[in-house]
């Protein structure tokens, strides 16, 4: 009884007794005979009024021997409608006639213990109905388990029936679901379908390789699986953005399952994607899952430098002592040893006329050119670096030094800024912002030994950026990336200052290949030629599966915002989010069925850097017929975490038998509540009329 | 015979060397005192000043009592050649550096030379171990005496890098002009063919010692020791493929 309630119940009696008090004093006329009797009566009514208000309950507690009760869980989910019940039933059909109906397993099983029956997808409900009408588009086990373990609490149930086909939509895994069982009473487990093959192609994995070479042979392996077709040959059908496509066929196993491989050529660098998919089946009820796509990196042949400097001088050296520690990059060194002689270092050394004739002189992936004046340069060097420079095949570095004001004009004009005079005098480097394209280490640039000189750097181009300054703020390190093309200006040609240093620690050395090995990097790694490559892992999604796109962008991009088209409309614009270097991302918003194109537009401060679209189709069925094939494992590990068992749908009828039967002490109680009831009601309008009759045959109405 | 004619102008020239490097400030009128100052001011600041050549080299002061400073006229000429020959611009007159110094890593290059005794102290050890290690060269030349004293301080500064001979395939002798058998020889005084023996890290020699060949005295002026032109070029060209070396690797 709560303190509202005994509050309630104060107030009405106290008010009884005051009109009882009154009520008395009115009967002064009767008798002594009728006064009692009126006043017993009316003692009584405020005495059950103020009951009434107080809300008494009483609760009677009992032990009888019986089974303990069971809980029925059944998926409702939309795979319930798959036909691969025997004789071509739909799970739902073969569960509403064996189990549900009148005479059903769980009206037998009704008849010894309490039988509680729940449905379940994304929700685990009471079952208010002897049918499994239509469910969800998800099912749910963390959710279901969940408030199974709260029923199973309350109702102290011995034994858990779970149907199923055990397919979580939501990616609970058989190990995930054991735990998440663990705690509830022997769960009994009957795996729903597979009993007749469904028609399924589903496309389990695309193996193909992220970066390649030009020239190389690109090995693409699929696996896919058709359930339906054990021995036959299922066609997948490949494109690539390269021009290539073609069909390979894939032999599926007695497991369902096939492999197939397909090869094509690499034949220009750049980012493309690969496309897969398999062929439709008839019959097949869905096709959401049949393809997949992958981006594929085509890289230069072989990433080379050529380095070619007008004279030796320390930074040279230094500099070629760690451009040799790169892997798989070869270095080809020219040094202009005299003003009319080229020297080339070979194992021996060669002159060479003309620069040009340098070995990989036109194949290099990137040029670094130092302390070079114009005439220090032919006519075809410099024609051939510009060429391949403006076209994005290689990228270009000039370093600092006297001459390198005096570079000539084509190559003046692929930097990233004019370089001015050079002056011997003392640099101190502020510590570089860490950020891309170079992500230097700033915590390495504290204190680090003067330079010695530099040249002015002034007059930025687009696109370019500076990424280390002196610590007057003068550009030190410029960096330009526009369009297809990389160039880069190093200012001084003495940062082997930094590792010819009495300094007792590391650090300054540790700050020069920090520098140096990032912008190798940097120069090495080909910018892609387009600045957007959307792409979605599938070629087909389900109407409210969480679709994710993904942009890969080059460097300059800033910002990417995708519009969702239908039939030429605007449907939807989002911006996409960073999601790590070159890489934005976004969420589809749950689209009604249909054919969609993705529109990508890549932006740097307003500018228009490029464009990308793809196609992608979003099918009405529900996410829970993209998996036809029961998922055992699962039901296994919840019926094993528990103490259960699983029990196939053929041991249905016999289910009685299988679960705990013995009877057990089980304690009951009954809740009797009298104001709830009418009883009480009915005494106290009886109590009154009986004081009207009374009063009206004493005279006093 | 041969001998005493042959020692006797090098006793002169030592002592000339000498007289000339101990003069060389103390010939200077008090006006220039000031310019000198300023100029020894900067140079020790370690780097250059506005619109001087960036590189500079180093003769280096040894302890133990040795002439350091012999052929006084050697190391300027030779980079008057490379300055003239090559493309790399280097300051005309050596500084001088102590193996202790901090300085010495302002230097790219190193020479030292002499007759007598050399020591290098253990602080002395390990500051020129870590200029070389970091990316240092030394050119040490045996002018005549120095062999028995320099190989004992070697293996105090390399104690786990031995003293290697390099073949005459080595690029230290082809990587601008061509010695196909080797280095030069200038003077004669043991008798045998020139060596020349290399300190190794990382594939590149970063201590170069010349032994009987008498390379310091073929960069001298003409009139110094009145050797053949021909050979005066041979020791030049050497000098210039050494400096080349040193800033190549």
């Amino acid at each position: 009884m709560s303190v509202t309630q005994l509050l309630w119940a104060g107030t009405v009696l106290a008010i009884g007794i005051v009109l009882l008090v009154l009520g008395l004093r009115r009967l002064g006329g009767l008798s002594l005979r009728r006064r009692v009797a009126l006043g017993g009566l009316r003692t009584v009514l405020v005495i059950l009024a103020a009951g009434l208000a107080a809300g008494p309950v009483w609760v009677h507690r009992q032990v009888v021997h019986e089974p303990r009760p069971v809980l029925a869980a059944i998926d409702c989910s939309d795979s319930m409608d798959l036909p691969d019940m025997p004789d071509g039933k739909t799970r739902r059909e073969a569960l509403n006639q064996q189990l549900l109906s009148a005479g059903g397993v769980l009206d037998r099983l009704a008849v010894d213990r309490e039988v509680e029956a729940y449905r379940f997808s994304d929700l685990l409900l009471p079952l208010a109905a002897r049918t499994l009408s239509s469910g969800g588009s998800t099912t749910n086990f963390s959710v279901a388990l969940s408030q199974l373990q709260a029923e199973a609490g309350r109702s102290g149930a011995g034994a858990i029936l779970l149907l199923s086909d055990g397919v979580d939509t939501e990616g609970l895994t058989a190990p995930y679901a054991g735990r998440a069982a663990r705690g509830l009473p022997p769960v009994f487990a009957v795996p729903l379908g597979g009993h007749v093959a469904m028609p399924n192609r589903v496309l389990l994995g695309l193996r193909c390789p992220r970066r390649v070479r030009v020239g190389d042979q690109v090995l693409v392996t699929v696996l896919a699986s058709s359930p339906t077709e054990p021995s036959k040959e299922v066609a997948v059908q490949w494109q690539t953005s390269l021009g290539s496509a073609g069909t390979a066929l894939a032999v599926v196993g007695a497991d369902g399952t096939g492999r197939a491989e397909f090869r094509f050529s690499a034949a220009k660098p750049g980012r493309h994607r690969v496309a897969v998919a398999l062929a439709p089946l008839a019959g097949e009820i869905t096709q959401a899952d049949n393809g997949q796509v992958a981006l594929l990196d085509v890289l230069p042949a072989e990433r080379s430098i050529v380095y070619l400097d007008g004279s030796p001088r320390p930074e040279m050296a230094a500099l070629r002592r760690l451009l040799g520690s790169l892997k798989d990059v070869k270095v080809t060194l020219a040094v202009r040893k005299t003003p009319s002689v080229w020297s080339q270092e070979l194992p021996v050394r060669r002159q060479l006329g003309d620069v040009a004739t340098a070995q990989g002189f036109e194949a290099a992936t990137a040029y670094i050119l130092g302390n070079l004046p114009a005439e220090g340069l032919s006519a075809k060097a410099r024609s051939v670096v510009a060429r391949r420079v403006q076209a994005g095949e290689a990228a270009i570095l000039v370093l600092g030094g006297p001459a390198s004001a005096r570079l000539p004009a084509e190559i003046q004009g692929l930097l990233p800024c004019n370089i001015g005079a050079y002056q011997s005098r003392a640099v101190f480097v502020a510590p570089p912002r860490s950020g891309p394209p170079l992500e230097l280490n700033s915590s390495l640039w504290q204190g680090l030994p003067a330079l010695a000189g530099a040249n002015g750097l002034g007059g930025l181009r687009l696109g370019s950026r500076v990424a280390v300054t002196a610590s007057d703020g003068a550009a030190l390190v410029v960096l330009r990336d526009d369009a297809a093309m990389r160039s880069a200006v190093v200012a001084t040609d003495t940062t082997y200052r930094w590792i010819l240093s009495s300094a007792a620690d590391q650090r300054s050395q540790a700050a020069h290949r920090d520098l140096w090995l990032k912008l190798a990097a940097w120069l090495l790694t080909p910018r892609p030629s387009r600045a957007i490559t959307l792409f979605t892992d599938r070629l087909t999604a389900l109407a409210g599966d969480p679709v994710r796109v993904t942009a890969e962008v080059r460097p300059d991009v800033e910002t990417v915002s995708l519009d969702v088209l239908s039939n030429g409309q605007v449907v939807t614009n989002l911006t996409m989010a960073s999601a790590g270097p070159g890489c934005k991302q976004a969420r589809l918003p749950v689209l009604q069925p249909g054919q969609y194109v993705l529109r990508g537009e890549a932006r740097d401060k307003g500018t228009r850097l490029g464009v990308d679209q793809l196609g992608i189709e979003i099918e009405a069925t529900s996410r829970e017929w993209r998996w036809t094939r029961p998922e055992r494992a699962l039901l296994e590990a919840v019926a094993a975490a528990t103490g259960g068992r699983v029990v196939e749908w053929e041991q249905l009828e016999s289910l009685p038998d299988l679960l705990p039967s013995e009877p057990q002490a089980v304690s009951k109680s009954r809740r009797i509540d009298p104001a709830r009831g009418l009883g009480l009601g009915l005494l106290v309008t009886a109590l009154l009329v009986a004081d009207w009759l009374l009063r009206r045959r004493w005279g006093m109405i | 015979m041969s001998m005493t004619q042959e020692t006797r102008p090098r006793l002169l020239a030592h002592e000339r060397d000498r007289r000339a490097a101990s003069g060389r400030l103390g010939g200077l009128r008090p006006r220039r005192l000031g310019f000198v100052s300023a100029l020894v001011l900067v140079l020790a600041s370690g780097l250059p000043a506005e619109g001087q050549a960036a590189l500079k080299v180093a003769r280096l002061k040894y302890g133990g009592g040795g002439d350091w400073y012999a052929n006084p006229t050697g190391i300027p000429r030779l980079l008057a050649e490379v300055r003239k020959r090559t493309t790399i611009d280097v300051a005309p007159q050596p500084d001088t550096v102590e193996p202790g110094s901090p300085r010495l890593f302002d230097y790219a290059l190193l020479f030292a030379t002499g007759h007598g005794n050399i020591v290098f102290t253990l602080a002395e050890c390990e500051n020129l171990r870590q200029y070389l290690l970091k990316g240092g060269f030394l050119h040490v030349d045996d002018n005549y005496g120095l062999d028995k004293a320099f190989r004992r301080e070697v293996k105090k500064l390399f104690p786990d890098r031995p003293l290697v001979e390099l073949p005459h395939s080595h690029p230290i002798y082809h990587c601008l002009y061509s010695f196909p058998a080797g280095l030069p020889k200038i003077h004669e005084h043991h008798g045998g063919p020139p060596h020349g023996y290399g300190i190794i890290h990382e594939g590149r020699v970063i201590l170069f010692y010349t032994y009987n060949t008498d390379i310091n005295d073929g960069w001298e002026a003409p009139e110094v020791h009145n050797d053949p032109p021909e050979l005066l070029e041979q020791a030049l060209r050497m000098g210039v493929n050494i400096v080349v070396y040193a800033l190549t690797h």
